[in-house]
């Protein structure tokens, strides 16, 4: 199981989307961090009220699968280490 | 520009029935969702692709007809694909577009200017704008966008788009910035440096939103509106004060009631016009499915299920169960595609604009003024174009010697 970063919701190891805020779990770990960080210096709730539509509606249709490939590399590598298979900025 | 009013009028018709009595005007292509790009705001290229060939475009653009006016063609990255001057021919052919508009990110900086060339070559008549995007300067760009190096190639794909410039009348060269949570504070460098230093012919800024297409609901990378207000009326008074002229001035008095509808739209959470989205604007996925727009991003049904007929996918009891809840005013955003068809349907805001654009242009007359921004343009930017020319008659020169 992984948790959020965000919501701290407890997800499966291949979630694309977190169950309990709908933040994207890849995204959540390579940059969750820094904009938290920014919110808290603009003095702005660490998780931010999303509307409620796109809740739903990303909770509708978007359970789609991510790209096979960042799966794999996912899978293989875990979230956070993910990060620096997939990006293309060199470290 | 005056020959969309009657399909504005059918569009308002259409609205107001709850019916559409026409195609969209304003048709968004999203060609793939790959994308050489990771950036801090999408999440787009994590999706799986099923992209449309060039094939399934030509019947599609063939079955929307001659009633959209503006086509974006969009991502991912949409310069990744190599037929994208293709599809832009096939919509020219079947459609014959007035604005064709396409973003990049600049990465491809050998490839890119020799692609929308041939784009510019495929739709002679249609106004083509290449918008640039650019999130900051120098390393805080490449480390927004996710590649290294990023803003140096971006550069040359500016210089080298800027080349093209003097060969093709149809070509408008813009810079996008999408104002975020990881660059709000660095807005006005950027603005200086694309208004000093590479003088596009426009400057667009778009906040940073939570949509279902990009996978970013509940990321929480909208810049709050204490933060966003200050930055954006600087940018409008400062927009206010250059002077314009022609379409330029046209495109400008849209742009500043846009980042008004922004900053309504932040504080109010509604809609602030009547948003015409599945009356007057569609998005058509990589997949071949129809979108009323991006940030709900829900089917209402998949070209290919319906034999490429878009008006048959777009009239749909899914469509129509979408345009009734967009009409009802259960959604809202600030998605600058979709406000701007919104103005444009909305006599007030268009009555509004018309108004300003004449005083204007009254004032002008009167005081002889022909526009700063018209010689502004005609400087050379980072003497690309002029490098071009030059090189273009020493190559000639060196041919007939």
């Amino acid at each position: 199981m992984t948790e959020c970063p965000q919501c701290g919701t407890s997800n499966e190891n291949d979630t694309k989307n977190c169950r309990g805020c709908r933040i994207n779990m890849y995204w959540a770990y390579q940059h969750y961090d820094e904009l938290s960080r920014l919110r808290k210096e603009n003095k702005l709730p660490l998780r931010p009220n999303s509307a409620s539509f796109l809740v739903e509606t990303s909770t509708k249709i978007d359970d789609g699968p991510t790209a096979g490939w960042l799966r794999n590399t996912i899978k293989k590598f875990g979230l956070k280490e993910a990060g620096k298979k997939v990006s293309t900025i060199a470290e | 520009m005056l020959e969309i009013l009657p399909n504005v009028a059918k569009m308002q018709a259409g609205y107001a029935l709850g019916k559409p009595l026409a195609n969209p005007l304003n048709l968004t292509i999203s060609v793939s969702y790959r994308c050489n790009s990771r950036c801090k705001t999408c999440n787009v290229w994590q999706r799986p692709n099923d992209d449309f060939t060039i094939e399934e475009y030509n019947k599609t653009f063939e079955s929307v007809g001659r009633d959209a006016f503006w086509f974006t063609f969009s991502g991912g990255e949409p310069t990744l694909r190599k037929d994208l001057p293709e599809m832009v021919a096939a919509a020219y052919n079947h459609c014959r577009p007035g604005i064709i508009n396409i973003p990049t990110n600049g990465i491809q900086d050998k490839i890119i200017p020799g692609r929308i060339e041939r784009v510019l070559q495929a739709a002679p008549t249609s106004e083509v704008i290449i918008n640039l995007s650019l999130d900051g300067i120098g390393e805080k760009h490449d480390i927004i966008r996710g590649v290294k190096g990023n803003f140096e190639r971006a550069m040359r794909t500016y210089a080298g788009l800027k080349a093209l410039k003097g060969r093709y009348k149809n070509f408008t060269l813009g810079v996008h910035t999408v104002i975020s949570n990881f660059n709000i504070d660095e807005f006005e460098n950027i603005h200086a440096f694309v208004t000093n230093e590479l003088k596009p012919d426009s400057f667009i800024s778009e906040i940073a939103e939570e949509r279902v297409e990009l996978d970013t609901v509940g990321m929480g990378i909208t810049p709050h509106i204490h933060k966003y207000e200050p930055v954006i009326n600087k940018l409008q008074q400062e927009n206010r004060q250059a002077q314009f002229t022609g379409v330029s001035r046209i495109t400008q008095s849209f742009r500043d009631r846009y980042y008004d509808i922004v900053k309504k739209t932040l504080v109010e959470k509604r809609q602030i016009i009547p948003c015409m989205a599945g009356f007057a604007s569609a998005q058509i996925a990589p997949n071949g499915d129809v979108w009323t727009c991006c940030i709900r991003a829900e089917s209402v049904g998949n070209l290919r299920e319906h034999n490429y007929n878009f008006r048959e996918t777009w009239t749909t009891p899914k469509a129509d169960e979408l345009r009734r809840s967009i009409k009802a005013g259960e959604c809202y955003c600030p998605l600058a595609n979709v406000s701007y068809t919104n103005m444009l349907c909305h006599t007030p805001t268009l009555t509004s604009v018309g108004i300003e654009v004449a005083r204007k242009t009254a004032t002008d007359v009167v005081s002889g003024n022909k526009g700063k921004s018209a010689k502004l343009r005609s400087l050379p930017v980072i003497n690309a174009s002029h490098e071009a020319r030059t090189q273009d008659k020493q190559d000639k020169i060196g041919a007939n010697a």
